[in-house]
């Protein structure tokens, strides 16, 4: 059994890596930090909460740039709640091809469109599977971290 | 990373094409000049008038002409005037001598004239008639008288061509006198020639002088007409018949006219005979004019001739006479030289108004180059600012997450060795995150987006908070720090006391990395004040640098700007004494001018820098930064704060003496009614526990005695100044002094306290406290100090009124405890403070957002209400509502947050005003008005006018960040904090 502050530093690692990979910003440990005792799922309360509106989203887009006149105007509405939402959690690497997406739809650039609904899929999906990956990691290293008696480090 | 600096980057250009286009749009001024095509115009020009001076050339010459034609003129008049006149002169004594045959031949009888005398009278009177060759008389024979005739005068009648006796005839009319010059014609008859024959019909049937056509001359090769008078026999009444003429004719008088000579005598005597050819015809039969005078040939001048009539009593031939020059008319020099003159100066000038229009052009064309590239140069500095903000920003992120890593890791179990790299790395980091502060409030400003708040302060707890940063370092060099703010400064007043400590601390932090020993003195006057005083003292300090003013700083070290010293600090702390009311409460400006300046006793600033001081990056030289470190960039932006703030900076240094930076900084006057208890909320107060204690304050250098004093004061300590220790006593008539306090060197320069101590107040019951001041003490002088009688207390420098406070009351042993536990404004535990209890409500139609928000919130004890669009939160704020403050997505459909604030501010004016009208129900007439926050993702473009401009009364960036949601929330919460909580 590793020790708790191995624990913890795995437990810090972990979450940085996935800020270096550009996955995640700061936000996201803001939003760990709104977690507390009174509170105790926030974060992933509010991921499941994203990840809802998300696929919705990712939907109502694919389905209102499939339309023989396409709805610009609909479809911007969309990846602003999408990049709001992205923002919000600190997937950072979502919001920023939000914000390209938008870009297109501000030319009407229906390719550019399609091209970046690809991308911001991809990118959705990614994050998706770090989150859940991060979610079930951190769990087991906050039992063993509570089980081996240490207390669940914050980032500061 | 890499795709938000990417969006940024498109973000950029299209800011810079709006730019462009906006200047397209803006640059609409007229030109006067032809862009284009000016060698066209020109040659239009060149040609136009080209035709116009060929046009004045024609009129100008026109002129000239008329004038020869005139000259022609009256040359040809007077000529034939003078031929006619002359030949009627010679015609008229013609008549005269047929009155003269006629009476003496034919009325006398016998006739008293024969050949003889008429020969001798003609020859004696040829003179009068000098145009006639001669003159000869024929008498009219009819052929029956012929033989008579011939027998009585002896010869025969002879005909003209050859001389033979003529033959048989009616009539015959030979010469009976005749002048000597044509005395052959005796007995010629004159009928038997044509002309003559004729001539003489015509003039016995009209009884005037007839003319002949010319012809050549008997005896002369020259051109010549023959005049016939006839002569009657008896005198015939003026309307006589033709037929009663030819009976009463008796005979004839003629003579030729000689006209080629005559004419010639006649030019002969004119001037300008030679320029014109004169020439008479006989134009009685027009088709075939007769010439009588000139050459045949036609030559000279052919264009220009003139005709004048010439009437030589004949009215049955016509004359007339034909002028022409004998050369061309010369060309007219004055008007081809004028017209062409005149040709070359508009020439000229069009060749002006071409070049200088390609000048125009040429310029404009520049111009409107040089406007596009000062465009896009400022455009670039924009961005360039907007990048260094963004690179800042960018920068900060990661390096907040190495600092937590590096706090984390100082937590763990460390060896003495990595605990110490470690805190090394956080020291730089945190250098690193100062420096990237400072770039991005540098960009900040350039890029024109810092705005300074104005909320109340009190600028003497800034000073104190700032010389309490520094006071580490000064006592370990030993230098002597100290602050002074004159009375007259206000409490509290409006500003950005932020950004006035970041000034401070910047010029405080400078002076004391640069000064090894002496002092640094900050002082806050009035402006207005501070210039008055300094008017009224130049003069004396002038005079007074010789003798020693230098002793008279703060610590005795020569300062830099000699004026101030203590004569100056004397004027101006001299009003103090008896504090001036009237520029304090008056109220009539609303503006607080503060001088503020800190003076160094430092290395000084070599006077070649003293010129870069306040560019950025720039140090004295690379060495300084090698040694003392630091990028430079402070003071550009304590700069530019300071003209935010509406002041100035400068600064007077020499080197190896010290530097003085001074500047000015303009505040709003705060209303002290205007916050309700701005002591008890912003600030830490001072305890009044030692208000009307008196104290003795024993010092040799009078800036430094005024120092204690005015932290003192701010006790409510009332002070006596002293030079020395001796002399304690004698001002003891208003009283024993609570407290003594000395300074070090006052006390180690030699008098024994002890002794004095008890002798001076031995007998008083309750011996004052003797307090030592001291900037640095050695373990060996404490040990003294307290052998001496400093057992109460050691005060060490630099003072602030605080420190003092906790000192005094450890010596006078007040139980009253300050509230230690008031929490410092940056911390997540003042802003639990702020929004606990409070009831907040949150719009936002972005689920996710709305939760974060909420639990943000809800994290520092606020109860949060949501609502997913406009209309819902138009719903939930009814009034009356429990709200304390709405925080308001901007971007929503169907409402967005600014139409939603605008409802709202809409529906509470009407509450408020029908609330007034009446007020009955509870008697608050308080005015709603919820605090609204605008969230908002893009934080460079909501800028907060237009957030304001729909009322609301703030925003905060979105994703909600700590310090940022402190900072937006603090303003509505602090001013107000005890009404709900």
């Amino acid at each position: 059994m590793a020790s708790v502050p191995q624990l913890q530093r795995q437990f810090i690692e972990y979450t940085t890596s996935l800020h270096n990979e550009g996955y995640l910003d700061d936000q996201f440990t803001q939003l760990q930090k709104l977690q507390d005792e009174s509170n105790p799922d926030f974060v992933v309360e509010v991921v499941s909460l994203y990840f809802e509106d998300s696929e919705k989203l990712l939907n109502n887009l694919a389905t209102a740039l499939q339309q023989k006149s396409v709805d610009y105007k609909q479809v911007d509405s969309h990846v602003h709640q999408f990049k709001g939402s992205s923002s919000s959690i600190g997937a950072q690497r979502v919001a920023s091809v939000c914000v390209h997406f938008r870009n297109f739809c501000e030319e009407k650039n229906l390719e550019g469109c399609l091209r970046c609904l690809q991308q911001v899929k991809q990118e959705y999906i990614l994050v998706r599977n770090k989150l859940e990956a991060l979610f079930r990691r951190m769990m087991q290293l906050e039992q063993q971290i509570l089980q081996a008696g240490g207390s669940i480090p914050m980032m500061e | 990373m890499g795709l938000k600096m990417q969006s940024h980057h498109h973000h950029m250009v299209a800011v810079s094409l709006n730019s462009d286009q906006q200047l397209g749009t803006k640059r609409k001024y007229t030109s006067y000049v032809p862009r284009t095509h000016q060698g066209k115009y020109l040659a239009l020009w060149i040609i136009a008038f080209g035709f116009a001076a060929v046009h004045v050339y024609r009129c100008i010459d026109a002129g000239h002409q008329q004038r020869i034609q005139e000259g022609l003129v009256s040359m040809c008049d007077q000529r034939a005037r003078m031929l006619q006149d002359q030949f009627s002169v010679c015609v008229n004594h013609v008549h005269a001598l047929a009155v003269l045959v006629s009476t003496f031949h034919y009325y006398k009888n016998p006739s008293v004239i024969d050949q003889e005398t008429f020969a001798e009278y003609t020859a004696r009177t040829a003179f009068e008639r000098p145009l006639l060759s001669g003159v000869a008389y024929a008498q009219r024979v009819l052929n029956s008288q012929r033989e008579d005739f011939e027998s009585q005068h002896g010869g025969t009648i002879r005909t003209m061509a050859n001389k033979e006796p003529s033959p048989h005839r009616d009539e015959y009319a030979p010469v009976i006198f005749a002048q000597e010059t044509v005395s052959y014609l005796n007995l010629v008859d004159m009928m038997s020639g044509e002309e003559d024959r004729e001539n003489i019909l015509r003039a016995r049937s009209t009884g005037k002088a007839v003319l002949t056509s010319p012809f050549k001359l008997l005896g002369s090769h020259h051109l010549g007409v023959v005049l016939t008078i006839p002569v009657y026999k008896s005198k015939l009444p003026p309307n006589a018949s033709v037929r009663d003429r030819i009976e009463a004719t008796v005979g004839y008088l003629g003579g030729a006219f000689d006209v080629e000579s005559l004419v010639e005598n006649l030019l002969g005597q004119l001037a300008g005979n030679q320029e014109i050819i004169v020439k008479v015809y006989d134009v009685t039969n027009t088709s075939d004019p007769l010439i009588m005078y000139g050459r045949q040939a036609q030559y000279g001048d052919l264009t220009r001739v003139r005709v004048s009539t010439l009437d030589f009593g004949d009215p049955f031939r016509k004359h007339q006479m034909t002028c022409r020059y004998l050369h061309k008319a010369p060309i007219s020099w004055t008007a081809i030289t004028t017209a062409f003159l005149g040709y070359v100066i508009v020439f000229l000038a069009g060749y002006m108004f071409y070049t200088g229009a390609i000048h125009i052009v040429q310029v404009e064309d520049d111009f409107h180059t040089m406007q596009q590239l000062k465009v896009r140069a400022e455009a670039a500095d924009v961005t360039k600012s907007q990048f260094l903000a963004t690179v800042s920003h960018e920068i900060r992120t990661p390096m907040n997450g190495i600092l937590g890593m590096l706090a984390l890791l100082l937590d763990t179990d460390l060896s003495s060795t990595q605990r110490d790299y470690a805190q090394t790395a956080q020291a730089c980091g945190r250098a690193l995150i100062t420096l990237i502060n400072e770039v991005l409030d540098r960009a900040k400003i350039e890029a024109g987006k810092l705005e300074l708040e104005a909320v109340p302060f009190d600028l003497r707890s800034v000073l104190d908070d700032v010389l309490s940063l520094f006071s580490e370092k000064s006592r370990n060099k030993g230098i002597e720090l100290a602050v002074f703010v004159s009375d007259k400064v206000p409490q509290i007043v409006m500003g950005d006391p932020g950004r006035f400590r970041q000034v401070i601390t910047n010029l405080v932090g400078n002076s004391v990395k640069f000064t090894e020993q002496g002092h640094i003195f900050v002082q806050v006057h009035l402006a207005e004040h501070s210039i008055a005083v300094h008017d009224a003292t130049s003069d004396s300090c002038l005079s007074g640098r010789s003798n020693g003013c230098q002793t008279n700083t703060l610590s005795g070290r020569e300062a830099a700007d000699d004026r101030n010293n203590w004569d100056r600090f004397k004027h101006l702390i001299a009003d103090e004494e008896f504090p001036f009311q009237v520029l304090t409460s008056d109220g009539i400006s609303q503006n607080v001018n503060l001088m503020v300046s800190a003076e160094d006793t430092g290395i000084g600033i070599p006077l070649h820098a003293q010129k870069l001081v306040f560019m950025p990056f720039m140090q004295a030289d690379s060495s300084t930064s090698r040694h003392y470190g630091g990028t430079g960039i402070g003071l550009s932006i304590s700069k530019c704060l300071v003209e935010l703030m509406g002041g100035h900076i400068s600064f007077i240094s020499r080197p190896q003496i010290g530097s003085t930076f001074s500047f000015t900084a303009s505040f709003k006057r705060c209303e002290q009614n205007m916050v309700t208890d701005p002591k008890r909320s912003l600030y830490d107060e001072l305890p009044t526990a030692f208000k009307g204690l008196k104290a003795t304050i024993v010092d040799t250098k009078p800036i430094r005695a005024a120092v204690t004093r005015y932290h003192l004061k701010r006790l409510g300590v009332f002070v006596e100044v002293v030079n020395s220790i001796r002399t304690v006593a004698s001002v003891l008539g208003s009283g024993q002094p609570d407290m003594i306090l000395v300074e070090k060197d006052v006390w180690l320069s030699g008098d024994d306290l002890s002794n004095i101590r008890a002798s001076v107040f031995g007998h008083v019951l309750k011996s004052p406290k003797m307090i030592l001041l001291a900037t640095n003490i050695t373990g060996d002088e404490f040990d003294k100090a307290k052998a001496a009688g400093f057992s109460d207390t050691l005060i060490m420098k630099p003072l602030r009124a605080s420190m003092v406070a906790a000192c005094l009351q450890q010596v006078f042993g007040t139980g009253k405890k300050v509230e230690q536990g008031r929490v410092m404004a940056n911390g997540s535990v003042y802003l639990r403070g702020l929004l606990c209890g409070k009831k907040i409500l949150v719009v936002d139609d972005n689920r996710v957002n709305r939760r974060v928000a909420a639990g943000a919130l809800k994290k520092f004890g606020a109860e949060v209400e949501c609502a997913d669009c406009g209309k819902a939160a138009l719903d939930l704020l009814q009034i009356p509502h429990g709200f304390d403050a709405c925080f308001m997505d901007i971007q929503m459909p169907e409402m967005d947050g600014f139409e939603a604030t605008r409802r709202i501010r809409e529906m509470e004016e009407q509450q408020t005003s029908s609330s007034v009208d009446g007020s009955c129900d509870t008697g608050t007439t308080t005015e709603w008005h919820l605090p609204i926050l605008a969230m908002t993702a893009d934080v460079i473009h909501a800028t907060f006018e237009e957030c304001q401009k729909s009322g609301m009364d703030g925003y905060v960036s979105k994703p909600f960040q700590e310090e940022n949601l402190y900072q937006a929330v603090a303003k509505f919460f602090e001013s107000k904090p005890a009404t709900n909580s």
